[in-house]
C-alpha cells in the first residue's frame, strides 16, 4: 500500500470545532445597549482622555485615497486548499481528465462552467474567468504566501499582503474600522507596513468580534481609569526601552480596539439585524454569512474583505467535495453580486475568487486531485471590470495554459489598477530593497477600462 | 497522556521550588561533563558577541538587575513569571552562585520539560488549531506529551530526533507520541520537507516544484530526501469498519477494540506532576473526549515497508506517481536513490531500513547541519532572534558564524544535551544585559548589545497570567490531595458572596487556555493542518486581554488573594501595592507610580472602591507591554 493521505472531511468540521475550541458564548447582543457616543472623559487619574467616535451612518465613505471612476473595495473569496479548476471554471467534458460533471451554459454565450455553480451562471455577465493562471508554487504555505503577497516566500523580507497594500494606499486613516478584514480563515499580515494595516481577522461571521463589551461590573468611568493606567504604564515602559516601536504598536492596537468598542461603526460586523430576506439569500453556511458580512463591510467603506471557504484540498473524493463546496460558493458569490448590484456598489467593488493553486487534471487513485500550480483558474467580478468574458485557455487535457498565460503578479496588478493604485509603485523594504506593489506584474488589459492603463 | 502535559502546564505546579525529577538516564557524571561544557561555552558566547560589538561600534547596555534577570529566565525556561516570594528570596540571597543555582534549579524542575516540550511541539507540528476530523488536537497533544517525556528523560537530543525519524506504531492510547509527527505530515514529500527543515535546518520544500531560485538546491535534492521516506506507510483506520486482516496492513499487534483505560493515557507517560494529576475532575473530561473520538473510529499510524522508490514526477503527475512500488523499481532509470541534503548516499544493504539510515546521519555526516539547526532554535528561544534568521533556514546565513559553529560543537561535546546549551546561554553575560538601551545600541537588532523585547509565546503568556493571578495555586492545592470539586465546595462553604465567580477552576482554565490560543492561531483548513501564529494583527487579542474573562476573572481572583489571603490582617497599602507590582511585572513600583496608586486609594471610599483600585491597577499591569513582552 502507499502513502495514505488523510484528507479533508467536512462533515466533521463542526465536531472538530467543538472539540478544539469549546469556547463560551457571550451574549453578543448585550453590547448593542452600550454607549457608542464620542466623549471627552475625565478619568480617575485626573487626566483628560479623548475617545472620539468617528463612526458614521452614511452608507459609504468617500474618504481615503480612492480615485473617481475607480473601484473602492475588494472582496476576495479565498478557496483555501486549492480549488479544482476543471470541476468549476474550466470544464473539460470531452477529455478523460474532465471528470463526471456535465458543464452548463451561462448567461454569457459560450462560457460554460460547472453544473454546481448555477447561481453564478445566471450572473455570468458580471464575472470574468481567467483560465490561464499559472504559477510555480505547489506547496500550500508557499503558494498561499504568493497568492496573498504577489511574491514567493524567501529571504528576510516579510512582504505585505495585497490587502495591507490596499489599506496603505487608499484606506481611510480616520476610520474606527480597520481597512482590511478577513473572515473565516487565516490572513496574511502587513509585513513591514506595520500594525495599522494588519487585517482584523474574524473567525465566525455570526459572532465576528469577541469581547467588544466592557467586563461585567466595570463601569465606563472605571474602564477609563483602567485605560489611563494602562497608558501610563505603557508609556513609562516604552520610553525606558528607547521609545520601543513594539510597545508603541501595542498601544496603537489597544487604542484601535477601544475605538472599535466605542464606535457605532462596529455594527458593520453584526449581521443579526439584517432582514430575513437578505439573510436567506446568502444561505446559512458560514461562508454565505461571511459573504453577507463582506457586503456590509463594503457598505461601511472597508477596503478589503477576504472571505475564506476551506475544504478544497481534495486529494480524495474530489468530486463529492467539489460539489458540496461549490454549492456554498455559488450561493454566497451569486448573492454577493446581486446584493452589491442592488445597493449600487457592484461597480465600485472588485470581487476576486481563487485558491492557492489548481488541482491536477489527472485523477488519482483515490478519486482525488493533487496540487497543480501550472494551469488553473481565477475569477474576477464587478468593480467596473470588463466582465462577461473568458481570458486565456488551457490545453484540451488541462495540463498547461494554451494561450495568454497570466501570472499571480499580473492578477494583482489588474486589481490594483482597477482600484486606482499605481501597480508599479515601489516600497522600500526595511533592508533597503525597492519592491514593486506587484512583483513586476502587468495588468490584464482586456479586463480594464482604457483609462486605467492610459499611462 | 498528552493532555496531561497541557494540564500540567495549566495546573498543578506547586509554588515551592519543585523537586528535581530527572532520573533514569540522567547520569550525574554526564551532568557534570555537560555542565563543564556549558560553563566554558558561556565564556565563548561572550567572547564572540563582544568581538562584534567592537566592530559595529556598539556599547553594551548595563547588566540587568537580579529581578529583571530572574523574570527573563523564568519565562524563557519555564514559561511563567516568578512569584513575589521567589523574586524577594532571589534578590535578597547573598549567594555568589545564586544565578547558576537558579538556572540549575529551573532546568531540573518539572516545569522545564513541560514548557520546552510544548514549544518544541508547536514548532514541529503546530498548536493543533486545525486538522481534518479532529486530528490537529490529537497530534498536538501526543506530540507535546512525547517531547515532554523525552526532555525529562535526559536522553541526548540526537537520540530523541533519531527516534522521531524512525518511529513506528499507532497514535493511540498506548502508542508512541512521536507517531503524531507522521500523522501531521502525511506523505513522503511532506515529511521529508519537514524533517529537512526542523531537524537539519534546511529548506527544500520549494524544490518539490522547481529548483531553488537563489541557492543550488535542485529538485533532485528534494526527491533524494524524499527517498528516505519512500517506504514509509502512513495509515489511517476507521475502527467502525471491519478491521483490515491483511498481514501488512497493521503495524504492530493491536486489538481493534480500544481499551477503556490504557496505561498510556492514565499517566504512564506523565507520572511526574504528582497525585494532583489523578484528579478525576480535570482529567476525566479531556480523556473522555479523546476516548470517545477514538471509539468513534479513527486511528492513525505509521510503519516501514519493504518496497517503494521515489522518482521525480513529471508536471501534472499525481502525488502517488512519485512513488513506484514495482518489484524492480530500484533499477528504473528515473528512480532517485535516497540522498541526504549534503549529497551523502547511504550504502544499500546496510541492514537498516531507509529511515534508520537517515536517523543515523544525525550524529554522522548530518551532524553539523543538525547541531547548528538545533542550537540556533535554542538561541532564538532565548534571545528572540536566531543567529540564523529565519530559523530553520541555515542557508540564510549567520550573523555570528563562528559562534554558531562553536555552539554546535559544544552541543556535540555535551552529548547533544539541550540543557547544556540553554545553560550556557543563560550563564552568559550577554543574556544578562538589560533591555534598556543606550545611545549606541538603540538601533541594534542583531548584535545583542542589549536584551531585545520579544512577545511571550502564547503558552507562556497563559502560564504567566495563571501564575500572576494565583489561579494555579488552586491547582497546587489539588496536587496536595484534594480534588477540584472539594476545593470549590470548600470555597463556597466559606460563604462569601461571589466567591465562586472569583475562583478560576482548572476546568475554566483549560477552556480559557484554548480560547487564548485561538486568538493567536489561525487555521488554513487544508488537509495538512497548516496554521499561522499571529502576533501582529491583534485587535481580537487586544479585546480579549482588555475585556475577556481570562484577565478579568483572573484579576478578581488575584486581588482577592492579595487582600484576603496574602496580606490579610496587615494594614499596609504600600506592601499591597508592591505585591501587585511584583506579581505582575516582577518589580517594585517606582515612586511616581506608588504616589499615583496611593492617591487613588485615598480618594476611594469603602472596601469596594478600594478593592476596585487594586483591581484596576492589577488589570493595567497585566495588560501592559511590560507584562506582554519578555525583556
Amino acid at each position: 500500500m502507499t502513502n495514505e493521505r488523510d484528507c479533508s472531511c467536512d462533515d466533521h468540521a463542526n465536531e472538530r470545532q467543538s472539540l478544539i475550541f469549546d469556547a463560551s458564548r457571550r451574549d453578543f447582543m448585550r453590547m448593542a445597549a452600550l454607549g457608542s457616543i464620542g466623549f471627552l472623559a475625565t478619568n480617575g487619574l485626573g487626566m483628560t482622555m479623548a475617545f472620539g467616535d468617528e463612526g458614521t451612518k452614511t452608507a459609504r465613505k468617500g474618504g481615503g485615497g480612492a480615485a473617481a471612476g475607480k473601484a473602492k473595495s475588494l472582496v476576495v473569496l479565498y478557496m483555501s486548499g486549492g480549488m479544482s479548476q476543471l470541476d468549476t471554471w474550466d470544464p473539460k467534458p470531452d477529455h478523460k481528465n474532465g471528470g463526471p460533471y456535465v458543464p452548463i451554459e451561462t448567461a454569457v454565450s459560450g462560457m460554460r462552467i460547472s453544473p454546481h455553480l448555477p447561481g453564478v451562471a445566471k450572473v455570468a455577465n458580471d464575472i470574468a474567468i481567467i483560465r490561464s493562471m499559472t504559477s510555480k508554487e505547489g506547496n500550500h504555505d508557499r503558494a498561499r504566501y504568493l497568492l496573498h503577497t504577489g511574491y514567493p516566500p524567501g529571504g528576510a523580507v516579510k512582504h505585505p499582503s495585497l490587502g495591507s497594500v490596499i489599506s496603505n494606499e487608499i484606506g481611510d486613516p480616520d476610520s474606527p474600522l480597520p481597512s482590511y478584514c478577513s473572515i473565516g480563515g487565516a490572513a496574511y499580515g502587513s509585513g513591514f507596513l506595520g500594525v495599522r494595516h494588519a487585517p482584523l481577522i474574524m473567525r465566525n461571521p455570526q459572532k465576528p468580534v469577541d469581547d467588544l463589551a466592557t467586563p461585567d461590573g466595570v463601569t465606563e468611568k472605571r474602564y477609563d481609569r483602567r485605560l489611563a493606567l494602562l497608558k501610563m504604564f505603557g508609556d513609562r515602559f516604552g520610553k525606558s526601552r528607547g521609545d520601543s516601536e513594539l510597545v508603541a504598536d501595542r498601544q496603537k492596537v489597544t487604542d484601535r480596539a477601544v475605538r472599535l468598542m466605542r464606535s457605532e461603526a462596529r455594527s458593520a460586523f453584526d449581521i443579526s439585524g439584517e432582514p430575513a430576506k437578505r439573510l436567506a439569500a446568502y444561505g446559512q453556511s458560514k461562508f454565505g454569512q461571511g459573504c453577507l458580512l463582506a457586503a456590509k463591510a463594503v457598505e461601511q467603506g472597508i477596503r478589503v474583505i477576504e472571505v475564506t471557504l476551506g475544504g478544497w484540498d481534495t486529494h480524495r473524493e474530489n468530486f463529492e467535495k467539489v460539489a458540496s463546496n461549490s454549492q456554498q460558493l455559488d450561493r454566497g458569490m451569486s448573492a454577493l453580486i446581486a446584493d452589491l448590484r442592488d445597493r449600487g456598489l457592484l461597480e465600485s467593488t472588485v470581487i476576486m475568487c481563487m485558491g492557492e493553486f489548481g488541482r491536477t487534471p489527472r485523477i488519482n487513485a483515490n478519486g482525488g486531485r493533487d496540487h497543480f500550480p501550472r494551469a488553473w483558474s481565477a475569477v474576477l467580478a464587478g468593480g467596473g471590470l470588463k466582465t462577461g468574458q473568458v481570458i486565456g485557455a488551457t490545453s484540451p487535457d488541462g495540463m498547461a495554459p494554451a494561450e495568454r498565460p497570466v501570472g499571480v503578479p499580473d492578477l494583482m496588478a489588474t486589481v490594483l489598477a482597477r482600484l486606482g493604485i499605481d501597480w508599479e509603485k515601489e516600497y522600500i523594504s526595511p533592508n533597503g530593497r525597492p519592491l514593486q506593489l506587484s512583483d513586476k506584474g502587468k495588468p490584464v488589459a482586456e479586463l480594464l477600462p482604457a483609462t486605467d492603463i492610459a499611462d | 497522556m498528552a493532555i496531561l502535559a497541557i494540564l500540567a502546564a495549566v495546573v498543578a505546579w506547586p509554588h515551592a521550588a519543585p523537586e528535581p525529577v530527572l532520573a533514569g538516564n540522567d547520569d550525574p557524571a554526564d551532568r557534570t561533563r555537560a555542565n563543564d561544557v556549558s560553563t566554558a561555552l558561556a565564556g565563548e558566547i561572550d567572547r564572540h558577541i563582544r568581538a562584534q560589538w567592537a566592530k559595529a561600534g556598539l556599547k553594551p547596555s548595563d547588566a540587568a538587575t537580579d529581578a529583571e534577570w530572574l523574570r527573563r529566565l523564568r519565562i524563557d525556561l519555564t514559561g511563567t513569571v516568578p512569584t513575589p516570594d521567589e523574586i524577594i528570596a532571589f534578590v535578597k540571597s547573598k549567594s555568589a552562585n545564586k544565578r547558576v543555582e537558579k538556572i540549575d534549579e529551573l532546568l531540573a524542575s518539572e516545569e522545564w520539560p513541560v514548557h520546552w516540550g510544548s514549544q518544541l511541539s508547536a514548532a514541529f507540528v503546530g498548536r493543533g488549531s486545525t486538522g481534518q476530523d479532529g486530528r490537529g488536537a490529537f497530534i498536538s497533544a501526543f506530540m507535546i506529551d512525547w517531547f515532554v517525556n523525552e526532555l525529562a528523560s535526559g536522553r541526548g537530543y540526537d537520540e530523541v530526533m533519531g527516534e522521531l525519524i524512525r518511529t513506528e506504531g499507532w497514535m493511540d492510547e498506548e502508542g508512541n507520541g512521536s507517531v503524531a509527527f507522521y500523522v501531521r505530515y502525511p506523505g513522503a514529500a511532506e515529511v521529508s520537507g519537514a524533517i529537512s527543515r526542523l531537524v537539519f535546518g534546511t529548506q527544500i520544500q520549494c524544490a518539490q516544484c522547481h529548483d531553488h531560485p537563489y541557492t543550488d538546491t535542485t529538485q533532485k535534492d528534494f526527491f533524494g530526501m524524499a527517498g528516505f521516506f519512500a517506504r514509509t506507510q502512513q495509515r489511517r483506520v476507521n475502527l467502525k469498519k471491519k478491521p483490515n486482516k491483511k498481514p501488512d496492513a497493521k503495524p504492530g499487534e493491536k486489538p481493534a477494540e480500544m481499551p477503556r483505560r490504557g496505561g498510556y493515557m492514565d499517566g504512564g507517560g506523565m507520572q511526574r506532576p504528582g497525585p494532583g494529576m489523578d484528579g478525576e475532575d480535570i482529567r476525566g473530561m479531556m480523556l473522555d473526549r479523546i476516548r470517545q473520538r477514538m471509539r468513534e473510529g479513527r486511528r492513525w499510524g505509521v510503519q516501514e515497508t519493504r518496497s517503494g522508490e521515489i522518482r521525480i514526477p513529471k508536471p501534472g503527475d499525481t502525488d502517488r506517481e512519485m512513488i513506484v512500488r514495482t518489484p524492480n523499481a530500484v533499477f528504473r532509470p528515473d528512480v532517485i536513490d535516497p540522498t541526504f541534503i549534503d549529497g551523502t548516499m547511504p550504502k544499500r544493504k546496510s541492514g537498516k531500513n531507509r529511515r534508520d539510515q537517515l536517523a543515523s546521519l544525525i550524529s554522522a555526516e548530518g551532524s553539523e547541519l543538525f547541531s547548528k539547526a538545533q542550537v540556533n532554535r535554542i538561541w532564538a528561544a532565548m534571545f528572540g532572534r536566531g543567529i540564523v534568521d529565519p530559523i530553520d533556514d541555515l542557508e540564510a546565513g549567520a550573523t555570528h558564524p563562528e559562534l554558531l559553529a562553536t555552539l554546535a560543537k559544544g552541543f556535540e561535546d555535551s552529548g547533544y544535551d539541550l540543557r547544556s546549551i540553554i545553560r550556557a546561554i543563560a550563564l552568559s553575560d550577554t543574556y544578562a544585559l538589560s533591555s534598556v538601551p543606550n545611545e549606541s545600541n538603540a538601533g541594534d537588532a542583531e548584535h545583542y548589545a542589549r536584551s531585545y523585547l520579544r512577545p511571550l509565546p502564547p503558552e507562556a503568556l497563559f502560564g504567566s497570567l495563571m501564575r500572576a493571578t494565583g489561579v494555579d495555586e488552586v491547582a497546587a492545592g489539588e496536587a496536595a490531595g484534594t480534588t477540584v470539586r472539594e476545593q470549590l465546595r470548600k470555597r463556597r462553604q466559606k460563604g462569601k458572596r461571589g466567591a465562586r465567580r472569583k475562583t478560576l477552576n482548572p476546568r475554566d482554565a483549560i477552556r480559557m487556555r484554548l480560547q487564548l490560543l485561538q486568538r493567536f492561531i489561525y487555521a488554513f483548513d487544508d488537509d495538512e493542518g497548516l496554521e499561522a501564529l499571529d502576533y501582529e494583527s491583534s485587535i481580537p487579542q487586544a479585546l480579549m486581554f482588555l475585556n475577556g474573562e481570562l484577565t478579568n476573572r483572573g484579576v478578581e481572583a488575584g486581588i482577592a488573594q492579595v487582600l484576603e489571603e496574602a496580606l490579610a490582617g496587615r494594614n499596609d497599602d504600600e506592601a499591597r501595592i508592591q505585591h501587585v507590582f511584583l506579581r505582575s511585572v516582577g518589580r517594585l513600583p517606582e515612586k511616581a507610580e506608588m504616589r499615583q496608586v496611593t492617591k487613588m486609594l485615598k480618594s476611594a471610599e469603602g472596601d469596594d472602591a478600594r478593592r476596585q483600585v487594586f483591581e484596576d491597577v492589577f488589570w493595567a499591569l497585566l495588560n501592559s507591554s511590560e507584562f506582554f513582552f519578555n525583556h
